[in-house]
């Protein structure tokens, strides 16, 4: 048994065929919870071989990732995420009936990532726990957010946008031009709106090609909705334009089913209604970071 | 013409509005906002056959409006919707 905290979710990844312990990437070394005081709010069993079905799903979402793509397939009795990349293929599944789409507390998967004798590339282990992971903190105002969050006096700063548009270049701006600046993580963080209403950004395993696992949190700053333009300008979004900026950058697997979209509107809607969205039209520059910058932290006091 | 029937009306920091996710090959997402008379005609309307003097049956009976005014009024709330591509024929 192998047990995991992320944004205070604990979790399980588990085996039934053997006694081995589940291997995890390095980057999830930091956020292993050996004596987990909560019982988990979800578990994967990652050796269950998937029997493949052949039947018509409800709906079909094929999709691209960095390196590989998916599809997700939900029928009227569960969700079935086949993941693909470097010559290999893993589906995991969560049996979890349509009807009855209640977000149990013991929402579980199980998997075929790590059956015996098949060597499932990194990057598919990590989608699918993405996948489980939001899937399953949907309930709890927990979202994972596509983007680069730098950490400046104690507030994080995320940089949302289209793959290419220059987010963990504007970060890493961050980083040499703005005095105290650090990365908190460079691709996948978790925003989770606290019980008591504060917004805080969760470093993450998911940190793409910025390979920084921190295990560490602070309250949302400000998020920047980034566009590549030939000059640097910023303004702040209104409620519904930064909904409309912030949406695009969850999940898209779970944008599919009205269910999960309520919950992705009800945590945004928290979070834009208390915190500063701008979109940021930059060049890849000082200029650019020292902008973002003072708007941000002029706004915050 | 009809209101499509899968958008549903979401509350987003205390506005109404439509979310439209992208489809299949268009990624581009769309909000739509509603203002509180075009939330309660999209209520009114809900899996009805209307057209413009309909909808400006409606803003009669409910507003103090000049009839010729409302049908115009409708005409360009139907143009949005059109443009939004909310409706189907």
């Amino acid at each position: 048994m192998s047990f995991f905290s992320v944004a205070e979710h604990v979790f399980e990844l588990t085996r039934e065929n053997s006694d081995l312990p589940v291997v995890a990437g390095l980057n999830f070394g930091p956020f292993r919870a050996e004596y987990p005081t909560a019982s988990p709010l979800f578990r994967v069993v990652v050796d269950r071989p998937v029997v493949a079905r052949t039947d018509e799903p409800m709906v079909r979402f094929d999709y691209d990732l960095q390196v590989g793509n998916c599809t997700l397939c939900i029928y009227p009795d569960e969700y079935r995420l086949t993941l693909r990349a470097l010559g290999e293929e893993s589906t995991l599944v969560c049996p979890q009936a349509r009807s009855s789409y209640a977000f149990a507390p013991e929402c579980s998967f199980y998997a075929d990532l790590c059956v015996e004798g098949k060597r499932t590339p990194g990057v598919i282990f990590d989608h699918a726990m993405v996948f489980a992971y939001s899937f399953a903190t949907l309930p709890y105002d927990t979202l994972l957010i596509h983007s680069s969050v730098v950490v400046k006096d104690g507030l994080a700063v995320m940089c949302l946008g289209e793959s290419g548009t220059g987010k963990s270049t504007h970060t890493r701006l961050w980083l040499e031009h703005i005095e105290g600046a650090e990365r908190l993580n460079d691709d996948g963080p978790v925003v989770r709106v606290m019980p008591d209403g504060e917004v805080r950004v969760f470093g993450s395993p998911w940190s793409g090609k910025g390979c920084v696992w921190r295990q560490e949190s602070f309250p949302l700053g400000a998020c920047l909705r980034l566009r590549q333009a030939p000059r640097n300008e910023i303004k702040r979004l209104s409620k519904i334009a930064a909904f409309g900026a912030l949406l695009p950058s969850t999940l898209p697997t779970l944008q599919k089913e009205e269910r999960a979209l309520d919950y992705i509107c009800d945590a945004l809607s928290k979070i834009v209604a208390t915190k500063p969205i701008f979109m940021l039209d930059c060049l890849p520059d000082e200029a650019a970071a020292r902008l973002s910058y003072e708007t941000i932290f002029a706004a915050a006091g | 013409m009809k209101l499509k029937s899968d958008y549903k009306v979401r509350k987003i920091a205390g506005e109404s509005v439509i979310v439209r996710m992208g489809q299949q090959n268009v990624k581009m997402t769309t909000i739509i906002s509603l203002n509180p008379t075009s939330e309660w005609l999209w209520e009114q309307l809900q899996g009805v056959e209307f057209d413009a003097e309909k909808v400006a049956d409606l803003l009669t009976g409910e507003y103090e409006v000049e009839r010729e005014v409302a049908l115009k009024d409708a005409e360009a709330w139907i143009a949005s919707l059109t443009k939004a591509d909310l409706v189907s024929e």
